[in-house]
């Protein structure tokens, strides 16, 4: 077997608690939210009425929120617990450990957005099916849509993450200090060139997106590529920082 | 020449772990590393097992200086746990296993029997003096060129220290492998010795072969441990 998978399925297990909850609470709440009734449009506000649309967007949330600490987690773990020295004197490079970190905890990503995709999609239905309208957005460009935004997010927040620890490891001292002036730099680099970045990109075209409204069908041409491409070349940016760094100037 | 140093020294915050040392060691040699804490043997060790990089100075393992490759000839035994908690015994030899082609199984099934573990059990359920006896079946479940071993007698119970000891003279191949072994329990492994290097303060105090030590200075390692590298 090759080593990278040896250490994909090591990290598979090592955090397969956190994992599971991690699913469980996602497919909880959308289940939950999808056995509520759809709220009455006009209707007066209460928990009962919009939980149907609420849990399934919390579960959004949740998903996105947890995999940058997930990622971290999956670090930090293996410092606190000593089994780094383990790591370290493998013989393998070092970036592949992280690698493994990354596509683990990008799995539980996939497999969570997979999930909360399904269940955003399914509420837009029932909504629609309730007002006696078709859905707004074809199935095919909300899978499509949905899923370049959660892409384009996890590359992002896996760069900024993986840069973080690779920094982080490589200092013997004020590590935690290390980690977040980086990710403020980053952030702060990330903000500062969007837009010159974004216009250079807007070669790449804009998404056309076909909406329905009251039974007819508009194609609006309004979703630039060029924002996920930027979110997606600043994380695999950060990512080859973090995974060098790791590489070449962590030590025990 | 095995291990080549050549004058390195080692920095962390505020101290000197290591200064200016040089030595080498001889294939098949085995050489006991001794000192206090903090005389720096876990660092050069650390540097020799590819954990931490020098500062200044060279560190060569088999002609070449320490890197990936070499780790592929190196086994370290490190003064703390690294195994995982989580992992039962046989899962976490067979997980190192996958890493080095020329792990043998069978050997480690032979080696869990020899010190007493049970191949089922968590690794978290094991007591520290049971995890020590893993480290010593994980080290010599395949043919390495160099052992490093930190520590493997440290904060062990005396059962667990016997049967590591024994496993050391029943396991490490005489003649063959190298062996860098640094320990506090100098009368457990004296005999064991054949060259032998104390340290002080990140420098060599004392070194030379064991025996014409002993004669030259009319004293057991034990008692030049206390005289030299206290």
């Amino acid at each position: 077997m090759n080593t990278w998978f040896v250490l994909y399925v090591k990290e598979l297990k090592a955090n397969k608690n956190i994992f599971l909850f991690l699913l469980v609470l996602i497919v909880g709440l959308v289940v939950y939210g999808l056995t509520q009734p759809v709220p009455m449009p006009g209707a007066k506000m209460d928990w009962e009425k919009i939980s149907g649309i609420v849990l399934p967007g919390f579960a959004v949330f949740t998903l996105l929120i947890s995999m940058p600490f997930l990622l971290a987690h999956a670090y930090n773990s293996e410092w606190k617990s000593e089994t780094h020295y383990q790591m370290f004197s493998l013989p393998i490079r070092q970036y592949k450990v992280s690698l493994a970190k990354i596509a683990a905890v990008g799995s539980m990503g996939f497999v969570g957005g997979a999930i909360v995709i399904v269940g955003m999609y399914i509420v837009q239905m029932r909504v629609s099916d309730f007002i006696g309208q078709p859905p707004p957005v074809s199935a095919s460009d909300f899978y499509f849509l949905s899923g370049l935004v959660l892409i384009a997010y996890l590359v992002l927040v896996f760069g900024l993450v993986t840069g973080m620890e690779g920094v982080k490891y490589s200092v013997k001292q004020y590590r935690g200090l290390t980690a977040a002036a980086f990710f403020i730099g980053a952030l702060y680099l990330f903000g500062r060139f969007a837009h010159q970045a974004t216009e250079m990109l807007d070669f790449l075209g804009k998404i056309p997106i076909q909406i329905q409204h009251n039974h007819t069908t508009i194609t609006y041409q309004g979703i630039g590529v060029a924002p996920f491409a930027y979110m997606i070349l600043s994380g695999v940016m950060l990512l080859i920082i973090g995974l060098a760094v790791y590489e070449k100037r962590a030590e025990i | 020449m095995i291990v080549d140093i050549q004058d390195l020294w080692k920095r962390y915050p505020g101290t000197w772990a290591l200064r200016g040392i040089s030595f080498g060691v001889e294939r098949g040699r085995v050489q006991g590393v001794l000192g206090e804490n903090g005389s720096g043997k876990s660092t050069l060790f650390r540097i020799l097992a590819g954990l931490t990089r020098p500062s200044k100075g060279t560190a060569e393992v088999m002609g070449q200086e320490v890197c990936t490759a070499t780790r592929q000839h190196v086994a370290y035994l490190a003064e703390v746990n690294p195994f995982y908690d989580w992992m039962k015994v046989m899962e976490q030899v067979e997980f190192l296993a996958r890493f080095y082609p020329n792990w043998d199984l069978d050997k480690s099934r032979e080696l869990l029997e020899f010190m007493g573990l049970d191949a089922d059990k968590k690794v978290g359920t094991l007591s520290r003096g049971q995890k020590g006896r893993l480290k010593v079946v994980c080290t010599f479940s395949w043919p390495s060129d160099l052992v490093l071993m930190d520590e493997p007698l440290a904060g062990i119970d005396p059962p667990s220290r016997k049967r590591i000891v024994e496993a050391l003279f029943k396991e490490f191949r005489f003649g063959e492998q190298t062996i860098l072994i640094s320990t506090h329990m100098v009368h457990e492994v004296g005999e064991f010795i054949e060259d032998v290097m104390f340290m002080k303060e990140g420098e060599i105090a004392l070194s030379g072969n064991a025996d014409a030590l002993r004669e030259e200075r009319g004293e057991s390692i034990s008692e030049m441990f206390e005289t030299v590298a206290m």
